[in-house]
């Protein structure tokens, strides 16, 4: 009889990589059926466009660099759905599938999964967004309702429609009550972490109040996809850094710059994942900094 | 006070009250080395008549094991076999005659710490917590002027060792004499208890002792937590160097760290006058009918152990597992004799283990959180796959205790704890480069 020989430690944790982004895929694809549900077959549209793009690129990329065909894991789903998600539902197809072409690409350029310094889908929407903000046409079915709030319109916004998601935006992100609902069952599954949710939440009524007062904290809060970043992008594990405190910073200094960029109607409902990047951007030199308060870490000579 | 894994509490374990003794077999095959680096040599020959206490193996410099003989009978041979560690070494082959005679060792009148060290050296205990080193090299005569604090585990984070425990609570009085002996020897003034949250009954037993025989005894009772690994005395000494141990207070000296078997052992030596042959061995897993803890003399068996304890019909083991789920090593089969240096085995089945395909680090640093050293594993690993010895050794490879956590929650699968042992190894045997 032979026995199996492996190395301690010989107990793994049930969550595998692949099970946290099935985890996610299930999240987003609830907040997505949402959308579906206010916006009919258009929604479906942009789901297929953005998600078979995604998986299809995978499937090339990883067919090319390993012997055998295939993907490797479910993050090209988790990259599709999100980016489903954040788009406009007035958007045209082909520009799904550009945006869905660009999140695959600026994961593969910095060397595959875990090495990519922007997530992937506040990339290419934030290139998207850009891209078509020259676009004269409605792409939100009717004002949304950041822009509303901005122009002063606050006053025709109740909460309530706020929180059940019936004011124009993207498709998944409407829904905060949903959103939310979400969060905490991904927090219990330990997929995406608290302290993220709740620095950026932080970072976020502080400026808001000092900029516009209290009154608009829960308005601005709930628009502009404002809680939906936080909960599904924000939490990336690539993107963000891997201690305590520097998670905590990354998290707080978006608060911040969304804040800021979205009071300051900076791209209007492009703001928040232009924000995201930014703090994409810090999250590796945080890293770098807090590393020595680690043990062993000598300064390099 | 950070890092480490929550490991669930095995839940057969309230069954596992008493301590039992294995039957002797017929054939006892005697390794005469527990761990690798120390030199012995056998001083019987083969047709010689052997009593139970007699000396098998003496070291041959000033380090190394004694070895007695586990049973009465006949030496038959000596082969050269390895050791679930995988040393290659000679193993004394003993015919069990069954007349159960003994040889111990002189009574002690002077129970000073020079004669209690004498016998400490002579007994041939084992450490298990140290890798199974021989106990008495870590004391010395020096130690004998200075004053040094004594810790003793009396119970284990890994749910599969409950060996510990379950000896404190049956041989209190035992365990706290053998931790008396000890501490004479350290000359220090108290003794300090390490009990897992969870080991409620232990605590219990302990103190109610303590309290009725011997209340003029100084000791402390502290609490680690149930997280793996912080019974682990690398951690527990490190942790102590790095000043920011969650035991110790004092600031200076030297820590010298036991466990409920080693003082169990001791106080047999020293009041029974028994040389140390034994070992209490937690037996385990789903297809195994009689688990508990076991009295398992050296030289004995797996595949004795295995048909002593049983296996249900439809059995399927599929993993062997000698010592701490997180962190023994595996066999490769049964015909091993079992030594001194463990506290469990495990016969774990298919469903019992979890295993996975390596996919790409993630980066999300759940390793970073759960290491109880505070050292950065994802970036040692890539230095480690890189070759890059001298720049692991600034990242502080050389401080990793090898407890496992790392691996232990990767979701992406990756071999953080193996990569990292056996670039340990391979800076050690070729320095820096």
């Amino acid at each position: 009889m032979s026995y199996l020989v492996s190395p301690a430690p010989h107990r793994l944790t049930r969550t595998s990589a692949n099970d946290m982004f099935m985890y996610v895929s299930i999240a987003a694809l609830s907040c997505l059926s949402y959308g579906f549900f206010a916006y009919g077959i258009k929604a479906l549209i942009v789901l297929l466009t953005c998600t078979l793009t995604c998986v299809i690129l995978e499937f090339g990329i990883q067919s090319i660099k390993n012997a055998k065909p295939g993907i490797s894991d479910y993050s090209c789903f988790v990259t599709g759905l999100i980016l489903a998600c954040v788009m406009p539902i007035n958007m045209p197809w082909y520009v799904g599938m550009i945006a869905a072409v660009i999140a695959v690409f600026s994961k593969y350029l910095f060397g595959g999964l875990g090495n990519n310094i922007f997530n992937p889908s506040a990339l290419a929407r934030s290139i998207v967004g850009v891209m078509v903000s020259g676009f004269s046409f409605d792409l939100y079915n009717g004002e949304t309702a950041l822009n509303s709030i901005l122009s002063g319109n606050s006053a025709n916004i109740a909460l309530n429609e706020l929180m059940l998601g019936k004011t124009p935006g993207a498709i998944g992100t409407t829904c905060i009550a949903f959103i939310l609902l979400f969060a905490v069952i991904l927090i219990v599954f330990k997929v995406i972490r608290w302290e993220n949710v709740l620095c950026a939440a932080v970072g976020f009524v502080i400026i808001i109040w000092t900029q516009m007062g209290y009154e608009s904290i829960i308005p601005m809060l709930c628009s502009g996809s404002f809680i939906f970043v936080t909960v599904f992008m924000l939490s990336d594990p690539t993107t963000s850094p891997y201690g305590f405190t520097t998670r905590c910073i990354y998290a707080f200094s978006f608060g911040i710059i969304a804040a800021l960029m979205m009071s300051h109607n900076v791209f209007g409902e492009t703001a928040v994942f232009l924000a995201l990047l930014v703090a994409n951007f810090i999250a590796p030199a945080l890293d770098k900094v807090f590393s020595v308060f680690h043990r062993g870490v000598r300064k390099h000579d | 006070m950070f890092g480490g894994v929550y490991l669930p509490k095995n839940k057969d374990n309230s069954n596992w009250n008493d301590i039992v003794e294995i039957r002797d077999p017929e054939m006892f095959v005697v390794p005469t080395m527990h761990s690798s680096g120390y030199k012995t040599e056998i001083t019987v020959k083969v047709g010689d008549e052997v009593k139970r206490g007699s000396l098998l193996a003496k070291p041959t410099e000033s380090k190394g094991y004694f070895v007695y003989c586990p049973t009465s009978g006949r030496v038959v041979s000596i082969i050269d076999k390895f050791t679930p560690d995988g040393i290659n070494c000679k193993h004394v082959v003993i015919k069990n005659d069954k007349k159960n005679t003994e040889r111990k060792f002189p009574e002690m009148v002077d129970k000073s710490p020079r004669e209690l060290l004498k016998r400490l050296a002579i007994s041939g205990i084992v450490d298990a917590h140290y890798g199974g080193s021989p106990t008495y090299l870590r004391y010395s005569l020096n130690s004998i002027e200075k004053k040094y604090t004594l810790y003793v585990v009396l119970s284990n984070t890994d749910p599969y060792i409950t060996s510990n425990e379950v000896l404190t609570i049956k041989h209190t009085a035992e365990v706290v004499q053998g931790a008396q002996y000890f501490a004479s020897i350290l000359s220090s003034r108290n003794i300090v208890f390490l009990l897992t949250g969870r080991a409620v009954e232990a605590k219990k037993a302990l103190k109610k002792y303590i309290k009725k025989n011997q209340p003029q005894l100084k000791y402390e009772i502290r609490e680690i937590p149930n997280t793996y690994p912080y019974d682990d005395v690398n951690l527990i000494m490190a942790k102590f160097k790095n000043k920011k141990n969650p035991f110790v207070e004092e600031k200076t000296g030297k820590v010298f760290v036991e466990d409920a078997i080693t003082c169990y052992s001791f106080y047999n030596a020293v009041e029974n006058n028994l040389p140390n042959d034994y070992r209490v061995i937690t037996v385990s897993g789903q297809d195994i009918i009689r688990k508990g803890n076991y009295f398992v003399k050296n030289g004995t068996s797996i595949d004795y152990i295995l048909e002593m304890v049983g296996k249900k019909e439809d059995a399927n083991i599929h993993q062997i597992v000698y010592g701490g789920i997180m962190s023994g090593v595996c066999l490769y089969s049964t015909d091993i004799s079992c030594g001194m240096e463990s506290h469990a085995l495990v016969f774990a089945s298919a469903k019992e283990s979890v295993t996975g395909k390596e996919m790409d680090c993630i980066n999300c640093g759940k390793c970073v959180s759960a290491c109880p050293m505070n050292l950065l594993p994802n970036k040692l690993d890539e230095l480690c796959i890189a070759q890059k010895q001298y720049d692991a050794t600034r990242y502080g490879i050389q401080d990793c205790i090898n407890c496992g956590c790392c691996s232990f929650v990767c979701p992406s699968r990756r071999y953080l704890a193996q990569r990292i042992a056996s670039t340990q190894d391979k800076i050690k045997k070729g320095g820096n480069k």
